[in-house]
C-alpha cells in the first residue's frame, strides 16, 4: 500500500487501541507535535463514527420496515380497515406466491367466494341484505342498460363478499393500487347485475346505498374500483369518499340512557327492570332541575339524626343541576323521531359523549338540525364543548357520517313536537313530587307525636315519682315512729327543692334511682325496698310490657333490653333459646300487675298476672326477680278491658292504649324511613351515572369535606385549607408537554386569597413529578397561579381572561381553566372539588 | 421484552432485534411531536437518533440507567426535538423521573455537539460509491473480518480488499478535510 494507506492504517489501529504498547507510545509523541497528523486523526475517527451511525441507521430502518409490516399484519388479521371494489367486471387476481408471481382467475378462486343471486324488481325501492351483512340499498330505476334507459322488471343481482381476512385472503385478492401501493382494506365486494344475461350498469346519479359493517370505522375509507389489466390482473383505481347514508332503526332498538346506567341500575339492586322502570328512575331525575324538586334535597335539617354518622346527615344534600335533563332525552326519545337522524346507531353512539358533557345546548344541536350531516353538527358540538369532549366530537367528524333525508315540513314539525313534548313530560314530574310531598307529611306527622308523647310521658312519669316519693316517705316515717306532719304540705313539696329534711333527701334519692336503701334516724332503721323484675319472653316483633299498681296515677313501661339466651332446664330439652327481655325496678311496698303485649307481623298477643309483689321486711335488700312468660294469641280490646278490671278506672286503660299506639306508629313509621333512607340512598349513588358529567369526578357527588381531604391526600395542614366560595376553577386544557399536561388540578379559591393546594403526587398519571405543586391563588377578582417545587416558589402567572377562559400562559404551557359555579358551593361552604380525568 | 434483554442483544450484535422492541415507543413519541406541531419526519428523525444514542449508551459497559430504557429513549426523544426546535431549557420539559438528570443532560448535550460534526461525515460518505460504504460498513460496524469482506466483495485477496478500504477511506477523510 501507498504510505498514507499505510498511515492510515496505523491511524485507525491507533484508535482501534490494537498498537503495541511501543507504537502506541510512539504514535501519541508523534501526534502531540503533528498538526497534520491530529486532523488526520481526528477525521478518521469522525468517519468511524459515521460509519458506525450508518449501521446503526440502517438496522433502524429495518426495525421500522419490519414493524409497519408486522402492524400491517395484525391490522390485516384482525380485518379492519378499508373497502374496495367494482361492478361487473371480469375478476383476476394477482396472488403473491412466495418467489413467484402468476396470474390466478376469480373465477376459479371465486369457488371460496360464493355467489350470492338475488332478484330484484327493477321499479321498486329494495333493501338487499347479504350473508355477511352487506346492505345494499338499491332505489327504483337504478339499473340502466347499455342504451342508458332504465331497466324494469326481474333483475338479477349477483354478489360476492369476501370481509373477513380469511375470506380475503383464501380469494386471493390483492390490495394493490394501479399506483403500487398497498391499501387497507374493510372488505371486498362485487356487484353484478344482469337482465336476461345482458351486464348492467348503475345509473351514477342514483347511486346504490351500501353499508359494509365493520368493528372499527376508518375515517380515511375510501371506495376503489377495480381495474382489470392487460394482463388480467385487477389493481384497484378511482378512490371515492364513502358516502355514508345514515340508515334508521326504531327507536325502540336504540339506547339513549346515560353511559353505564342500566349497568348500575342491576348493581343498585333492580337487576330485572323493565324499560318502564328504567324510565320512570331516569326522568325522575328531571326534579333536578326545578327548585321544587330540588328544595327535598337541599334542606339541611331534614335529615339529620342525632345518632346518624356526619356522613349519613350530608348524604344527598348534593342534587346536581348541571347536566343533561332526562326530560331533553324523553321528548326526542319516541317512534315520532322513527326515520330522522336521532333514530341512528350513529347518533346512539354520541348520546354518552352528549351525556358526558352535560349541555342541553349540545343535544338541541343534533335535535335542531335533522336536516344537515351528522359530521357538520358534530363540528358544531366540538365548538360547543372542551377537551377531550371537543377532540370526541372531532372525532365523530371525522367519520364523515351523512344524514338522513328529512323534508322540511316534516321537520318543523318534528321540532313543534319536541318542544311540545318537553313541556308535557314536566308535568308528568307530578308523581315524583307526590312522593316526597307525602314524605314531608309523614315526617311533620311524626313530628307532632313524637311532642306529644315526650310532653305525656315527662307528665306521667313525674306524677307517678310524686306519688312514689309521698308513699316512700309514708313508710319510712312509720318506720322511724314519726308522726307525720302534714301531709298536705308535702304533697305540695316540689320534688326538686330537697334541702329541707335530711330523711326526705335519703327517700327522694331512693325513689329517683328506684334504688334499695337503708337509714336510721334516732337509733331506729327504715328501708325502702326495690326488687328488679326480669321478664323475658319468645321473640317477638315487638314487646310492651306494663306494670301497673292503682296506688300511682298512673303505669309503669318495663325497659327493653337486650335478647337473652338461654338454656331453660326442662325436662328433655336443653336447646338454648333466644329471649326477648324486659326489666323494671318494683317497689316493694306495692302490689303489681304485669301487662304484656307483643306483635308478630299482624299477630296479637298478650299476659296479665296479678299480685307481682314482695312480703314487706325491714331489711333492705336488693332482689332481682326473674319471670318467663307465655304470652297467650289474643286481640287488643280484651287486653285494654283486663287492665281497665285491675285498676278500676279508664285512666290506666286509656294511657296505656295511646302508649302502645305510640309505638305501634313508630314502628310504621321507621319502616317507612328505611324506605325513604333506601330511596334517598338509591338517588344519591344513581345520580353519577345519570348525570356522567365528564369534569366531575364521583367525588362531586358526595359532599363530606374529610372525604376529599383523605383522597387528596394534601400535604398540607388542614387548616391551611380555605373556606371555598362558588367560584371554582377546573382545568380542562393544557397546551404543552404531554405527560405533565394532562388537565387533572386545579383549584379552588378562597375567598381572602388564600391558596387550595393538590399535590400531583396524588395524580398516578403524572406521579413522576414529585412534589411540584401547582398552586391557584385568588386576588381580589383574578386569579394567580404558583408552579412550586419542594414548597419553593419557582414561578408566578397571572391568569387572563379570555373569552371562556383563565388562561396562565408559563414558560412551557398554556393552562386552561373555566369557571364552574356549583351551586352546592355555597349550600356547603365545606364542599370542595377536585378533578381526575374519567376515561372516556 | 425487558431491558437487559435489549442491552444484551446490542452487545451481541444482533442490534436488529432490539431496534424493533425500541421502535414500538415510537407512535407514542409521534403522538407528542404532533401534539408540538412536528410532523412525521421530524419525529422520525429525531426519533432514530435517540435511538442511536441509546445504542451507543447500550454497548457502553459502564452505562448504568435508573428509569426504564423506553422510559431513556422517550427523554432523549423529547430532549433531541426541543433541541432541534432551538428551544432553550429544553431541560426543562423533561420530567424529573429521569434520575440521572444532570448526567444525563450532559451525555445528551455532548452527543447533540458531537452529532454535527458526525452529520458532517455522514455526507460526505454518501458521496462515495455503494461498494465503498458497505465494505465500510462491513468492517467498521458489522465488525466483520478484513478476510471475509474479501470473500463477501470478491476480492483476490485480503490485502486488497484491505487497500480498497482504505482508498474508500481515504477519498472520503480528504472531503472532510477540505470542507
Amino acid at each position: 500500500m501507498r504510505n498514507e494507506l499505510n498511515e492510515m492504517e496505523i491511524i485507525e489501529r491507533y484508535l482501534l487501541n490494537t498498537l503495541s504498547n511501543d507504537e502506541k507510545i510512539a504514535f501519541e509523541q508523534r501526534l502531540k507535535t503533528d498538526v497534520g497528523l491530529q486532523k488526520n486523526v481526528e477525521a478518521q475517527a469522525l468517519l468511524m463514527e459515521s460509519i458506525k451511525n450508518k449501521g446503526v441507521k440502517s438496522q433502524i430502518k429495518k426495525a421500522k420496515n419490519k414493524l409497519k409490516w408486522n402492524s400491517f399484519k395484525k391490522w390485516f388479521l384482525g380485518g379492519l380497515a378499508l373497502v374496495a371494489l367494482i361492478l361487473a367486471v371480469q375478476i383476476y387476481v394477482l396472488q403473491l406466491d412466495k418467489n413467484d408471481t402468476k396470474v390466478v382467475d376469480l373465477s376459479q378462486a371465486g369457488a371460496s367466494l360464493a355467489n350470492q343471486e338475488f332478484v330484484i324488481n327493477g321499479n321498486k325501492d329494495t333493501v338487499i341484505h347479504t350473508q355477511e351483512g352487506i346492505i345494499f340499498v338499491i332505489k327504483a330505476g337504478t339499473f340502466l342498460n347499455v342504451n342508458n334507459q332504465v331497466v324494469e322488471g326481474e333483475i338479477k343481482v349477483n354478489i360476492q363478499e369476501a370481509l373477513s381476512a380469511q375470506a380475503i385472503m383464501r380469494s386471493g385478492l390483492s390490495t394493490l393500487t394501479t399506483n403500487g401501493e398497498l391499501l387497507e382494506t374493510g372488505g371486498m365486494f362485487n356487484i353484478k347485475a344482469t337482465f336476461n344475461q345482458e351486464d348492467l350498469k348503475i345509473d351514477p346519479n342514483k347511486g346504490i346505498y351500501s353499508q359494509i359493517p365493520t368493528n372499527d370505522i376508518k375515517a380515511d375509507m375510501k371506495l376503489w374500483q377495480g381495474v382489470k389489466q392487460a394482463n388480467g390482473q385487477i389493481l384497484w383505481d378511482n378512490p371515492v369518499d364513502l358516502v355514508k347514508s345514515l340508515i334508521c332503526v326504531d327507536m325502540d332498538l336504540l339506547n339513549f340512557y346515560p353511559p353505564q346506567y342500566e349497568e348500575k341500575l342491576m348493581d343498585f339492586g333492580f337487576p330485572n327492570a323493565t324499560k318502564t322502570q328504567k324510565d320512570s328512575v331516569y326522568y325522575s331525575f328531571a326534579t333536578h332541575f326545578d327548585a321544587k324538586g330540588r328544595s327535598q334535597f337541599l334542606d339541611k335539617d331534614r335529615y339529620q339524626d342525632p345518632n346518624a354518622h356526619i356522613d349519613e346527615i350530608n348524604e344527598y344534600k348534593f342534587p346536581l343541576k348541571i347536566g343533561l335533563n332526562p326530560i331533553k332525552v324523553k321528548a326526542f326519545w319516541n317512534k315520532k323521531f322513527n326515520n330522522t337522524l336521532l333514530a341512528t346507531r350513529e347518533f346512539e353512539k354520541r348520546m354518552p359523549v352528549i351525556h358526558q358533557t352535560g349541555s342541553s345546548e349540545i343535544l338541541d344541536l343534533y335535535i335542531q338540525n335533522l336536516d344537515k350531516n351528522l359530521w357538520e353538527i358534530d363540528e358544531l358540538a366540538a365548538q360547543k364543548s372542551l377537551g377531550k369532549l371537543a377532540q370526541q366530537f372531532l372525532n365523530f367528524a371525522s367519520l364523515k357520517e351523512g344524514k338522513v333525508d328529512v323534508n322540511l315540513e316534516m321537520q318543523l314539525l318534528l321540532q313543534k313536537y319536541y318542544i311540545k313534548n318537553e313541556e308535557n313530560y314536566k308535568n308528568t314530574l307530578n308523581k315524583v313530587y307526590d312522593y316526597w310531598h307525602k314524605q314531608q307529611k309523614a315526617d311533620e306527622k311524626e313530628a307532632k307525636m313524637d311532642r306529644k308523647h315526650n310532653v305525656n310521658e315527662a307528665i306521667r312519669i313525674n306524677n307517678n315519682l310524686v306519688k312514689e316519693f309521698n308513699d316512700n316517705l309514708d313508710t319510712v316515717y312509720k318506720q322511724l315512729n314519726i308522726k307525720t306532719i302534714n301531709k298536705t304540705d308535702y304533697y305540695k313539696v316540689q320534688i326538686i327543692n330537697t334541702g329541707w329534711h335530711n330523711i326526705d333527701r335519703i327517700v327522694l334519692e331512693a325513689t329517683i334511682n328506684r334504688q334499695s336503701t337503708e337509714m336510721e334516724f334516732n337509733g331506729k332503721k327504715a328501708v325502702i325496698n326495690y326488687t328488679k323484675l326480669n321478664v323475658y319472653t319468645a321473640k317477638f316483633d315487638r314487646v310492651f310490657a306494663y306494670v301497673l299498681t292503682p296506688k300511682l296515677p298512673s303505669f309503669s313501661r318495663m325497659q327493653n333490653a337486650k335478647d337473652t339466651v338461654f338454656t331453660p332446664n326442662t325436662k328433655g330439652k336443653s336447646k338454648a333459646q333466644t329471649f326477648s327481655s324486659l326489666n323494671y325496678k318494683l317497689n316493694d311496698y306495692y302490689n303489681y300487675a304485669l301487662a304484656v303485649i307483643a306483635y308478630k307481623g299482624d299477630s296479637v298477643f298478650t299476659y296479665f298476672e296479678e299480685n307481682i309483689q314482695y312480703s314487706k321486711t325491714t331489711d333492705k335488700r336488693d332482689l332481682v326477680m326473674d319471670k318467663f312468660i307465655d304470652l297467650q294469641y289474643g286481640n287488643e280490646k280484651e287486653f285494654f278491658k283486663t287492665i281497665a278490671g285491675f285498676t278500676g278506672t279508664k285512666e290506666f286503660k286509656k294511657e296505656i292504649k295511646s302508649d302502645v299506639n305510640y309505638h305501634n306508629f313508630k314502628h310504621q313509621n321507621n319502616l317507612r324511613r328505611i324506605k325513604q333512607n333506601e330511596m334517598i340512598a338509591f338517588r344519591r349513588a344513581i345520580q353519577e351515572f345519570v348525570f356522567p358529567l365528564y369534569y366531575l369526578s364521583a367525588e362531586h357527588y358526595l359532599s363530606s369535606l374529610d372525604d376529599n381531604l383523605d383522597v387528596l391526600k394534601n400535604p398540607f395542614p388542614i387548616t391551611d385549607m380555605p373556606i371555598v366560595n362558588s367560584k371554582s376553577l377546573v382545568m380542562v386544557k393544557c397546551e404543552g408537554l404531554e405527560d405533565d399536561c394532562n388537565p387533572h388540578t386545579f383549584y379552588i379559591l378562597g375567598k381572602n386569597g388564600e391558596s387550595c393546594v393538590m399535590n400531583t403526587d396524588f395524580l398516578d398519571t403524572i406521579s413522576d413529578i414529585g412534589t411540584n405543586n401547582w398552586l391557584l391563588k385568588n386576588k381580589g377578582n383574578d386569579y394567580v397561579i404558583e408552579f412550586t417545587r419542594d414548597n419553593t416558589i419557582l414561578s408566578s402567572y397571572a391568569l387572563q381572561k379570555e373569552g371562556n377562559y383563565w388562561v396562565a400562559k408559563t414558560k412551557n404551557r398554556i393552562l386552561k381553566f373555566v369557571e364552574y359555579d356549583f351551586e352546592s358551593v355555597e349550600k356547603l361552604s365545606t364542599k370542595r372539588f377536585f378533578n381526575g380525568e374519567k376515561e372516556l | 421484552m425487558d431491558d437487559l434483554k435489549i442491552i444484551e442483544l446490542f452487545k451481541t450484535k444482533r442490534s436488529d432485534k432490539a431496534f424493533v422492541e425500541l421502535y414500538k415507543i415510537f407512535p407514542k413519541f409521534f403522538v407528542y411531536i404532533k401534539k408540538q406541531g412536528g410532523n412525521k419526519t421530524e419525529a422520525e428523525d429525531v426519533f432514530q437518533d435517540a435511538l442511536i444514542v441509546i445504542y451507543k449508551k447500550s454497548i457502553d459497559s459502564n452505562f448504568t440507567f435508573n428509569s426504564s430504557l423506553k422510559t431513556y429513549l422517550f427523554n432523549t426523544a423529547k430532549y433531541l426535538w426541543w433541541d432541534l426546535k432551538k428551544v432553550e431549557k429544553k431541560w426543562d420539559y423533561l420530567d424529573s423521573s429521569q434520575q440521572d438528570y444532570l448526567e444525563f443532560k450532559d451525555e445528551l448535550d455532548e452527543f447533540i455537539e458531537k452529532e454535527e460534526k458526525i452529520k458532517k461525515a455522514e455526507h460526505v460518505l454518501e458521496t462515495l460509491g455503494e461498494k465503498c460504504k458497505q465494505i465500510l460498513v462491513s468492517f467498521y460496524f458489522d465488525g466483520l473480518k478484513m478476510i471475509e469482506i474479501s470473500k463477501k466483495f470478491n476480492y483476490s485477496s485480503e490485502k486488497s480488499a484491505k487497500t480498497q478500504k482504505f482508498k474508500c477511506l481515504e477519498k472520503a477523510k480528504n472531503q472532510l478535510l477540505n470542507l
